[in-house]
């Protein structure tokens, strides 16, 4: 006789994910009855939805890592502090949305509808516990992202970019679930912590040794080196962030990084102990190469929205160098220290503010017509807009890693991991880097305050919608109290540790 | 002393007033904003003045001393205090902040809500950097400054704004950069080897410093050299400061040599030599060929100069060698002639900086030969920029000669050889003052567009003035100045030369014997 078990699920730890697959229904649903002028209502409804999620996704910290779903999916602080930092960037996101939408005429249910889904996708790999679970997750994220990347229709580049994200993240997705497939054939499991005692068993080193493993273990890499846009899988990110609308390229730098690195971490540093020196060395040639390219890139960019492009290329590797130099060899043994960890956490946090600003700065000048898209068209806002001008000054001051902003903290807390677990030429690389980077957004700077405004020059005006209003004032806030108080962000960022090595 | 946090309250109060400034001032209200800033730095001189007198000079230990936990997690606190070693630099900073503001006055006519907000601002990071205890505080306070003095060439600067601005900042933020991993060695280090915790509290780093094996040690002394050299600028790090002196507007020039530059001579004193004592000795032959060659180098380009304001700048080259050979000396009197050499420096070509921004606003041209027989129309600006020049080459009687003498001592202490050379920069840099002398002030009057130059006004003597008495205060009666310092600066010597004692020891006892 057959006999059925049902496995105790316990349905609450999925709440915040319950909550959105209801919430995106009930904006889809709320969609059919707003008539087109007042779509920005179903923005509206996303947006508080999305702030009562983050809080009971913030209601989930602490108390260790819990499982759930037959041990396919876990709750832990990492997923818990990406949760809430993805959910609180989305509604960052279509705070900046809402103007924009108007502006761009794409102001369409299914924009905030796309967004949530992708969002969903997002929450999921920050918590799946097996290899099938993320898999879904980024999927579920990656092709609700193709679809508002090319949410312009009406413009060839948006199309474009949107056709080149999906083929380059088809292909990329391919590669990383053959990497899994190859997994699954020497480790019988697509369990996270089943793949890690399965390594750790008899015969788990020789599998560790074996080529095609080492090949799976490669694919791996690439296929997350491609999501991640890591030099040199890097050449759909310039052409589909550029072509993208611009709150959504800001949404996905950001949150697609932070869900992208919490599976990341969870599968390598989780799975992989045992394979730990090798996707380590390739990771530190990956990150190597990221910093240097995206940063050196970015020095010949006449437009502003490709520069940030590059330069979150550079961001990437500086994230992923936290994720790299967490690893050391203690007595022959692997360990991962905490401090990178939460180096990741928190540079990612001030990446959050920082780099949804510098998009937002971009946002704000936008009307019909005109996007404000290349350099020069910024000269002498400071002057003319002084508040937006500091404003822009600080995110750019962040981004390089000036004090007194987040983005200083965060890339000391980075170096300092680095430094600690002895990744001295990395910690160069990376500082290096930095002071180049220096010289793009000083150049904006520059423009912004040094150089006068030419008489035939289009007049560059600020929208005056209070959303975008509010959005830019919680940023630069943002990105000045983690500089200057990053005490409890960095405790906060440090809890992540907790119950995940 | 009282509860009063009086260093935060001068370092914080021009920041203060930047913010008022921006948020209350309207840009058209320039005179309200001049005047606004005008008092503003004056009352910051003021209340920095009790830093003079209630200084207790047989203390070598941090004086003023305050303490808050910062970021506990990573073992950051804001630690602020100072010493001998910081405090003249405290008090020139402020008094230097007023020179700098009044001399903007006429100087800047555009922009001018955004130039005192810049030049306030620029006050808070040097006085910050000045009186940080905390390594991380102090980088911070270093690297904030980079921020307004970019502003400050970039916008209000020469024609060649641009290019000087981002070379000034991006080369600076280089050697900070790698600066930083050299703190972050030290931070683990400490934690590995020293006391076993997070920490970037000076005092406590202090006492680490000898435990630190000398091959690391080596290393962050390479990574706090860059940082350092490089805001000093030492040969061969010094091709920023041409551009940028040149380019900045006068009160930039004043700050960036009168204080800014002391930002990396300062660090070598207060961080390289005590934290690393013994890779500071394993570097002083190669620290001291560098500064001799600057030395000499920056003298001789100097020499070759047209341009006034160029021709000052590589004299700082020339004159920061100096301090540099003082501090590496590694005894007593090579670094109090450093760091009094450090004090000269600002007031005699802060002073110089500003004669030139006289001249430079009446005439709106630099070069020498544009000028010849300036001694018969403006007789006030005659004296005051021969007393400048006569500090500046060293002569007895003013403040330039007592550094000097400090540091020729120190340095012959280490090594005849070392004074030998450095005695050439002295004799160069009395060659290409009084040259830049002779030509612009004696000969004819040739050019008919300076017969109608006018003197010194009221406000340009006045903000004259009291560099010129420090110069003739420090050149007749030093004692308060080399008192204040001395204690703190036998404790630096004394840390530095920990390592060496039980080998001096040793030798003596050697010696001994064969007697």
């Amino acid at each position: 006789m057959l006999e059925v078990v049902i496995p105790d699920i316990a349905l609450s730890l999925a709440l915040p994910e319950i909550g959105l697959a209801i919430l995106v229904c009930a904006v889809l649903i709320l969609d059919l009855f707003v008539s087109i002028e007042n779509k920005s209502r179903v923005g509206v409804v996303a947006f508080v939805g999305v702030v009562i999620l983050a809080l009971v996704a913030f209601g989930q910290w602490g108390g260790g890592a819990r499982t759930t779903f037959n041990d396919f999916y876990v709750v832990d602080n990492l997923s818990v502090f990406v949760k809430v930092c993805v959910l609180a960037c989305t509604a960052i996101s279509i705070l900046l949305m809402l103007q924009y939408a108007k502006v761009e005429k794409i102001n369409y249910g299914e924009l905030y509808a796309m967004l949530l889904f992708s969002v969903f996708g997002m929450l999921v790999m920050a918590s799946g516990n097996d290899l099938l679970t993320v898999y879904l997750g980024l999927e579920t994220m990656s092709i609700s992202i193709y679809v508002l990347v090319a949410f312009m229709r009406h413009d060839p580049l948006s199309r474009e970019a949107g056709l080149k994200y999906f083929l380059m993240g088809a292909f990329a997705s391919g590669i990383l679930l053959y990497g899994m497939a190859l997994t699954y054939g020497f480790c019988g499991t697509t369990s996270i912590r089943g793949i890690a005692e399965a390594f750790a068993g008899s015969g788990g080193a020789a599998i560790a040794q074996n080529p095609v493993m080492i090949f799976g273990l490669i694919l791996l890499v690439a296929g997350f080196g491609f999501k991640l846009a890591l030099a040199p899988f890097h050449m759909w990110l310039p052409d589909a962030y550029t072509g993208a609308p611009t709150p959504i390229t800001g949404f996905m730098s950001v949150a697609v990084k932070f869900a992208t690195v919490a599976a990341l971490m969870r599968i390598f540093f989780v799975a992989f102990p045992a394979m730990a020196e090798r996707w380590n060395t390739l990771l530190w040639v990956l990150t190597a190469f990221t910093m240097v390219w995206g940063n050196v890139a970015a020095i010949a960019q006449t437009s502003l929205k490709r520069m940030l492009a590059y330069s979150s290329i550079g961001h990437a590797g500086y994230v992923l160098m936290g994720v790299v130099v967490s690893m050391s060899i203690i007595d022959g043994k692997v360990t991962f220290s905490d401090i990178g960890i939460s180096a990741v956490a928190f540079y990612l946090l001030a990446y959050l503010f920082t780099n949804l600003g510098a998009f937002g700065m971009l946002i704000l000048v936008c009307r019909e017509g005109y996007r404000g898209d290349n350099i020069e068209d910024w000269k002498g806002i400071g002057q003319a807009h002084p508040w937006a001008g500091m404003a822009f000054v600080v995110f750019l001051l962040s981004l390089g890693g000036i004090p007194p902003t987040a983005g200083f903290v965060g890339k000391l807390y980075l170096f300092a991991a680095a430094v600690q677990n002895e990744y001295y030429w990395l910690a160069a690389i990376g500082l290096v880097m930095s002071a180049v980077s220096m010289y793009y957004y000083g150049r904006i700077i520059m423009v912004l305050y040094m150089e006068n405004r030419g008489e035939t020059q289009e007049v560059m005006s600020l929208s005056s919608a209070p959303s975008l209003f509010f959005a830019m004032v919680v940023l630069v806030v943002g990105t000045l109290l983690l500089g200057i108080f990053p005490g409890s962000f960095l405790d906060a960022a440090k809890g992540t540790v907790a119950g995940f090595i | 002393m009282s509860n009063m946090p009086l260093l935060t309250l001068i370092t914080f109060l021009p920041a203060l007033g930047a913010v008022i400034i921006m948020l209350f001032m309207k840009k058209e209200q320039t005179k309200a904003i001049k005047g606004f800033a005008t008092a503003v730095v004056v009352l910051d001189f003021l209340i920095s003045l009790p830093l003079w007198f209630s200084f207790d000079q047989s203390e070598a230990g941090f004086q003023f001393v305050e303490k808050v936990s910062w970021i506990p997690t990573i073992g950051v606190s804001y630690f602020v205090g100072i010493d001998g070693i910081s405090v003249l630099l405290v008090l020139l900073t402020t008094l230097t902040m007023i020179v700098g503001v009044v001399c903007s006055f006429t100087a800047i006519e555009e922009r001018e809500k955004e130039y005192y907000v810049c030049l306030l601002l620029l006050a808070t990071g040097m006085l910050g950097t000045f009186i940080a205890l905390d390594i991380f505080l102090f980088y911070v306070f270093f690297e904030i400054t980079l921020v307004p003095m970019y502003f400050l060439i970039g916008v209000w600067g020469g024609p060649r704004k641009l290019y000087a601005a981002i070379k000034f900042f991006l080369y600076t933020l280089f050697g900070s950069v790698l600066m930083l991993l050299g703190i972050l060695a030290y931070y683990f280090a400490n934690f590995k080897m020293g006391t076993g915790t997070l920490t970037f509290d000076l005092v406590e780093l202090y006492a680490v410093g000898p435990k630190i094996p000398l091959s690391l040690q080596i290393w962050i002394f390479l990574a706090f050299f860059i940082g350092f050299a490089i805001k000093v600028p030492m040969f061969p790090f010094h091709t920023w400061l041409p551009d940028a002196h040149v380019e900045a507007p006068t009160a930039g020039s004043v700050i960036l040599a009168g204080i800014l530059l002391k930002m990396g001579t300062y660090g070598f004193v207060r961080f390289a030599l005590p934290l690393l004592p013994q890779a500071s000795h394993v570097f002083v032959p190669f620290m001291v060929l560098l500064s001799i060659i600057g030395i000499i180098y920056g003298a001789l380009v100097a020499m070759a100069q047209t341009d006034i304001k160029k021709l000052v700048a590589y004299s700082s080259v020339s004159h920061l060698g100096f301090v540099m050979l003082g501090i590496f000396a590694l005894n007593e009197q090579g670094v109090l002639g450093g760091q009094l050499q450090m004090i000269n420096h600002g007031i005699s070509t802060g002073a110089l900086f500003l004669l030139v921004g006289v001249v430079y606003e009446r005439r709106h041209t630099r070069l020498i030969s544009d000028y010849g027989g300036l001694s018969k129309v403006v007789p006030v600006f005659t004296v005051i920029f021969a007393i400048t020049m006569l500090s500046s080459i060293g002569l007895p009687g003013l403040n330039g000669f007592v550094g000097e003498f400090l540091i020729l001592i120190g340095a012959f202490k280490k090594s005849y050889v070392y004074a030998a050379f450095a005695v050439i920069g002295i004799v160069l840099g009395a060659a290409y003052m009084l040259w830049l002398f002779q030509r612009v002030f004696f000969g004819n009057l040739d050019n008919p567009e300076n017969e109608k130059l006018t003197d010194c006004n009221a406000r340009e003597v006045l903000y004259l003035l009291p560099l010129v008495i420090l110069m003739f205060w420090i050149g007749l009666y030093p004692k308060p100045f080399l008192g204040r310092m001395e204690a703190s600066v036998k404790k630096v010597v004394k840390m530095v030369n920990v390592a060496e004692a039980p080998q001096k020891a040793a030798l003596g006892k050697m010696t001994k014997l064969e007697k």
